[in-house]
């Protein structure tokens, strides 16, 4: 899939995840990684930069397993551009299909191989 | 690379920001490392999972809206050529620890190898200077030819060392550090399960190449966590390592530095009560300096345990994680 595609998405994708519910890092990347196909390097410093613009706040949390986990949770600023990208996308993937269909449906002749 | 090394080097690549940052960082990578050799990973694969390094530094420090030119700008080359020998050295180490038995074996076949072709080149150059010294030879006596002929011998001796250095260097890198790499494809279990199944039709009745294979079976079934505990010959190697280099490179160096402080208080006394040994002062200081930096380079890449935060916040995950193992 296309990088820079799947760099926007992939936003939009941790921000759902996380309005969800409070979760930690390790939680995250899996939770992406069912929906997407994504490097795990990636995912670190983009909750960094969205918890630097504000859209998480982290918490420490007792954990059974091991030290204490950072947890993430939404912000109202987060959960606002969670639902400004959610809107975006619904109007950009409407707009791409519509126009896929209607080129679709016309004349179909200019594409190589097509017998005339 | 191993957890250790890589939270070092982050921890290096990161300092531009403020230390709390940073270690909220580093925990963060420590414990997901930690979390997927649970899972049975080695440590290797866990970072290599993260992607190009330089890649996953850029994209933290954009975070912050560092530029990451600016991070790492060095303006001084010597201290960064110092720094890539020290990530070459803990390399070097890391590769020895991690070897098995077959790994260690060829590397010493290899090395006997290269030993022969320095020793046919070392006997070519002496041929190449012979005639020279065997004329010399007739003027020892005189001033200039004394000072020729030892002028020989130091080029000679030079050329060696130098040869003798690169060989070990080669053989380092060429051959030891593949290793670190080579480490990945042999521990996954799919691979080596599809190798024993796929050799055994071949060879049912050789139990050499059988047991070997199940020695890599074993090892890639346990998550390997730096040093390799599984192999007492390679440890007992490391340790007379580290005692080796203790005994003949670290002492010495202590020794000639602690003279070379004496000798720079006599100089600088010396100078103070008039005697004209500028020259002879600079020296000694130089020379001091140059072996302190031997010292705490070798002292840091060798023995050091309370290296940066970076480790400090390993060890603090680290007795978890066997607890974990025990389970």
């Amino acid at each position: 899939m296309n990088s820079q595609f799947k760099k926007g998405v992939l936003e939009l994708v941790v921000l759902a995840v996380i309005a969800e519910r409070d979760r930690y890092g390790y939680e995250i990347i899996n939770l992406v990684k069912d929906v997407m196909e994504v490097n795990e390097g990636t995912i670190y410093p983009l909750l960094k930069r969205l918890t630097n613009e504000h859209y998480f706040d982290t918490y420490l949390k007792e954990s059974t397993e091991g030290p204490p986990r950072k947890y993430y949770r939404l912000t109202p600023a987060g959960a606002l551009q969670l639902g400004q990208l959610k809107e975006e996308w619904f109007l950009f993937t409407a707009r791409i299909e519509k126009f896929l269909k209607e080129v679709e449906g016309r004349d179909q002749s200019n594409l190589p191989g097509k017998a005339e | 690379m191993t957890k250790a090394t890589f939270l070092a080097r982050l921890n290096d690549r990161l300092q531009v920001l403020n230390k709390k940052e940073r270690e909220d960082i580093l925990n963060e990578y420590a414990g997901h490392i930690d979390m997927k050799v649970a899972e049975g990973l080695s440590e290797d694969q866990a970072i290599a999972g993260f992607g190009d390094f330089d890649d996953l530094v850029e994209g933290l420090l954009e975070a912050y809206h560092v530029d990451p030119d600016f991070a790492t700008e060095e303006s001084d080359t010597v201290g960064s050529f110092i720094k890539r020998f020290g990530y070459f050295l803990e390399d070097s180490l890391d590769a020895l620890m991690n070897l098995d038995r077959r790994a260690a074996g060829q590397l010493i076949a290899k090395g006997v190898i290269l030993l022969v072709i320095v020793l046919i080149i070392s006997g070519g150059l002496e041929a190449l200077f012979s005639p020279a010294r065997g004329y010399l030879y007739g003027y020892e006596n005189t001033p200039l030819g004394a000072v020729l002929l030892s002028l020989i011998g130091v080029i000679l001796g030079m050329l060696k060392i130098g040869l003798a250095v690169y060989a070990i260097y080669f053989l380092i890198k060429h051959y030891l550090l593949p290793t670190l790499d080579e480490g990945d494809v042999v521990d996954d279990p799919d691979v080596v399960g599809r190798q024993a199944s796929s050799a055994d039709p071949a060879d049912p009745a050789d139990p050499a190449i059988r047991t070997d294979r199940r020695a890599r079976r074993d090892q890639a079934a346990r998550p390997r966590q730096g040093v390799s505990q599984n192999d007492p010959l390679i440890r007992l190697a490391y340790f007379t390592i580290k005692a080796l280099v203790f005994i003949f490179i670290l002492l010495p160096a202590i020794t000639t530095l602690l003279s070379l402080l004496v000798l720079a208080i006599l100089a600088i006394a010396g100078l103070v009560l008039g005697l004209p040994i500028w020259g002879p002062t600079l020296l000694i200081l130089g020379i001091g300096l140059l072996s302190l930096a031997l010292v705490l380079l070798i002292w840091q890449v060798i023995y050091a345990d309370n290296k940066t935060s970076a480790k400090a916040v390993a060890k603090k995950n680290a007795p978890v994680v066997q607890g974990r193992e025990g389970k």
